[in-house]
């Protein structure tokens, strides 16, 4: 029977979700920035104070003015992430902010020195001698680090739930230190380190390559995209290989999750792997997908015929969306691997022949990937956010029973939705007078190459 | 352990609104400002408190972490009855910081400019005066969970004439520490007299806002006075806030610098402490008489023991990373 108070709930619980997508989404991408702009600073910033070139100057002080912008984005908006967890979800805060709470302080004194170091960095130019004032930046990198390190382990832990007890629906026995350090925690904290690298480098070397494809040929773009490439290709090769520690970790912690991402409805020894594919929730079959027999047990445990769960295993009402999972999980590898051929031939070319990386055809290559990282965190934080439902705390919470009982949350949603659109299209706004302005304030931005 | 916990959550309470709080402060002060003086005013307030204002805000989020670990029955309370008052907190923290940044770290200075610092005028002012109506709904005994309506449940315990005029108190302390540490960021002696006469305004403003306060207390059923008498403490708080306002005025008419800013800070922290022992043991007050405490909402011992230690690394490490960054760039 039609139950309104009952549909109205159901909206309630799917407008907090998107809130709460909305907001991490937002925010991952500050937080990368935030994480590896830093370190990208500091090369630069160390290559100017050790060769007095004054290219490298040049590029540290136009990175910063965007770094400033977006570090700033990152503070307010990871503010409302840790407001949030108790606006849209205090039943899960109530039952998890005691066993959870020590990788929260630490981030939270990491990205207090984080603040003051960029303060330092930011304002310190000449106040301070030269190589402490670099070493702030290094600082601010190495919280930065950290503090994602850290926000991870909570993330991890809802995945992997240790520590506790679950008695009468009550936490007892509660071990904040075994919570920290949670099986899921390392694969994690190593894969999401790499994405930011990944993405950030790609987005940043990205730029510069469109600006040298437009016919901006100048030693301020050359120079800076070499130093972003460092970074981005060899992170770009490394990720594959911590995607697949955390798939294995996740074919034995999370099964249903594993399911999920590879739309595998039948348990089965000898699993194949899908590439691509559109999973039909209602027949659980899956159309224009390439089967490669038997790689799925093999990547997931090593023996090609390796029994592999499947989607029956599960009971109906523990299952994750399977479509949204499988489909964003491609985009994620799909990504991921585009990303690695074109970081290795970087550095193929950086090897063998440098002039071939400013062939037009690469800075193309280069220009279009500029946003794939970051769409790829998304897609990744997808997988595993939507591939723990329908738990908030695997196997012990649902998310249905985390929600606020306050109506309305489509109105909350409705105005960060709002809002962050109108920030994000600020930003890009900014950042395409900032770019423009590079000719105009840096005499680098004007030095042709030779 | 608890102890330690109590006492970091108290003074991150306190430097959030010494600190943060004054940073809104400016950006009221600018909004309430004649024309004439903002565009200055608005580049002594950058000069002021670029370097350190991100840091200054992080005190929130230390106060959030030690309410979701070591109370959080109370968070979670909190933020379902006040899930408004909160969002325009948020609201405003994050208009504000986008706004600030966006107007100092443009390449181009054009109209832009006025948007932002528009935006920037209006959300300092809206932060502080929500932090004050969450602060006046703890405190007034509205909340009732699970009981009534949603008007009942979900606007009744802020949407009050006590709460409100709490918001705009909070707000007037904050002005007021704006105007004061203004007045050493300035060498214009023009300059100067704006800020201390901005400082006399608000003070007044100040005044007259914590009459209000007294006066919907005793409308809305919370005496003030009577729990002032009740708590010793808190009277002694009282009284030397008041007794600190001509030394603040000697201090300022001397035209001194940093003991305006100590002694308008040692008033405010009096203000505040005043409030944490009327409010102690009670963390948040319900309706019918009943209450959240602080001892009853505790996190299990383990818990406490670790966020105790964390909080005491955490302070060996900030206090003189914000020392030194103070230093640099508050150093004469």
């Amino acid at each position: 029977m039609y139950n309104p108070l009952i549909s109205y709930h159901m909206d309630n619980l799917l407008a907090a979700r998107m809130l709460m997508a909305v907001s991490l989404g937002f925010h991952i991408v500050f937080a990368c920035i935030g994480m590896v702009m830093p370190f990208l600073m500091a090369a630069a910033h160390w290559k100017w104070l050790r060769t007095g070139e004054e290219v490298y100057k040049d590029i540290t002080k136009a990175w910063s003015r965007g770094v400033a912008i977006f570090f700033a984005v990152g503070a307010v908006s990871g503010t409302v992430l840790s407001f949030e967890l108790g606006l849209l979800w205090p039943t899960f805060m109530q039952h998890a902010g005691k066993i959870i709470g020590m990788p929260f302080s630490l981030e939270g004194t990491a990205f207090f020195i984080e603040a003051i170091a960029m303060g330092i960095f930011l304002y310190g130019w000449g106040r301070i001698h030269k190589w402490l004032h670099w070493g702030s930046g290094i600082v601010v990198g190495l919280m930065g680090v950290s503090s994602g390190v850290l926000v991870v382990a909570a993330n991890a832990w809802m995945n992997s739930p240790t520590g506790f007890e679950w008695v009468n629906g009550e936490a007892i026995n509660i071990d904040p230190y075994a919570a920290m350090f949670n099986s899921a925690w390392f694969t994690q904290a190593l894969h999401m380190v790499l994405a930011a690298f990944v993405a950030t480098s790609f987005a940043v070397a990205g730029m510069h390559a469109f600006m040298l494809w437009c016919g901006e040929r100048t030693q301020f773009h050359w120079k800076a995209l070499k130093i972003a490439m460092v970074f981005g290709a060899i992170t770009a090769l490394l990720q594959p290989i911590s995607g697949d520690i955390s798939a294995k970790d996740i074919a034995e912690r999370q099964p249903a999750k594993l399911a999920a991402m590879e739309a595998l409805y039948e348990t089965q020894k000898g699993a194949p792997l899908l590439v691509g594919g559109i999973p039909n929730e209602e027949t659980e079959e899956v159309a224009f997908a390439i089967h490669i027999p038997k790689a799925l047990s093999f990547l997931a445990h090593g023996d090609f015929n390796a029994e592999v769960i499947g989607l029956d295993q599960i009971p109906k009402d523990e299952r994750p969306p399977v479509l949204i999972v499988h489909i964003a999980f491609q985009i994620m590898v799909g990504i991921g691997s585009l990303l690695m051929l074109v970081g290795l031939l970087y550095l193929i070319f950086r090897w063998r022949n440098p002039q071939l990386i400013l062939k037009n055809a690469y800075l193309a290559l280069l220009a279009f990937c500029t946003p794939l990282g970051f769409l790829a965190v998304e897609a990744g934080w997808t997988v595993t956010e939507v591939g723990r439902q329908p738990w908030i705390i695997y196997g012990i919470m649902r998310t249905s029973e985390a929600v606020t009982p306050m109506p309305g949350m489509q109105y909350s949603f409705y105005l960060f939705t709002g809002l962050y659109l109108t920030l994000s299209l600020l930003l890009v706004w900014l950042m395409r007078r900032q770019i423009k302005a590079v000719p105009r304030m840096y005499a680098s931005g004007r030095t042709p190459l030779t | 352990m608890y102890t330690v916990v109590l006492v970091f959550l108290v003074l991150s309470l306190l430097l959030y609104v010494l600190m943060a709080g004054a940073d809104f402060g400016a950006g009221i002060l600018e909004l309430f400002s004649a024309k004439k003086y903002r565009s200055t005013h608005s580049k002594i307030t950058y000069k002021a408190i670029g370097p350190i204002w991100e840091a200054n805000h992080i005190w929130l989020i230390v106060l959030v972490v030690i309410l979701f670990n070591g109370f959080p029955e109370a968070f979670a309370t909190l933020s379902t009855y006040l899930h408004i008052p909160l969002l325009g907190v948020l609201l405003g923290i994050v208009l504000r910081g986008s706004a600030f940044v966006f107007q100092h770290y443009d390449v181009v200075e054009d109209e832009s400019t006025h948007y932002y610092a528009y935006v920037f005028r209006w959300s300092s002012l809206i932060t502080p005066f929500f932090l004050g109506v969450t602060a006046g709904s703890i405190m007034l005994g509205r909340i009732s969970p699970g009981e009534g309506d949603f008007w009942q449940q979900f606007m009744s315990p802020w949407l009050n004439g006590f709460s409100l005029s709490l918001g705009l108190f909070f707000c007037s302390i904050c002005s007021f520490l704006a105007a004061v540490y203004l007045i050493g960021e300035t060498s214009n002696q023009k300059y100067r007299n704006v800020f201390y006469q901005r400082a006399v305004y608000v003070n007044v403003l100040t005044v007259f806002a914590g009459v209000l306060v007294m006066v919907m207390g005793k409308l809305y059923g919370y005496s003030l006075v009577d729990r002032f008498y009740d708590t010793p403490l808190s009277v002694a708080g009282v009284i030397l806030a008041t007794a600190s306002v001509p030394f603040i005025w000697w201090s300022m008419g001397r035209g001194m610098v940093w003991l305006p800013r100590l002694l308008a800070g040692f008033q405010i922290s009096m203000v505040v402490l005043s409030w944490v022992f009327i409010q102690y043991p009670v963390l948040i007050a319900l309706s019918d008489g009943r209450a959240l405490t602080f001892e009853a909402t505790v996190a299990p011992d383990a818990t406490i023991h670790y966020l105790g230690m964390m909080l005491l690394v955490a302070g060996l490490l900030v206090v003189p990373a914000l020392g030194y960054l103070l230093w640099i760039f508050k150093r004469p």
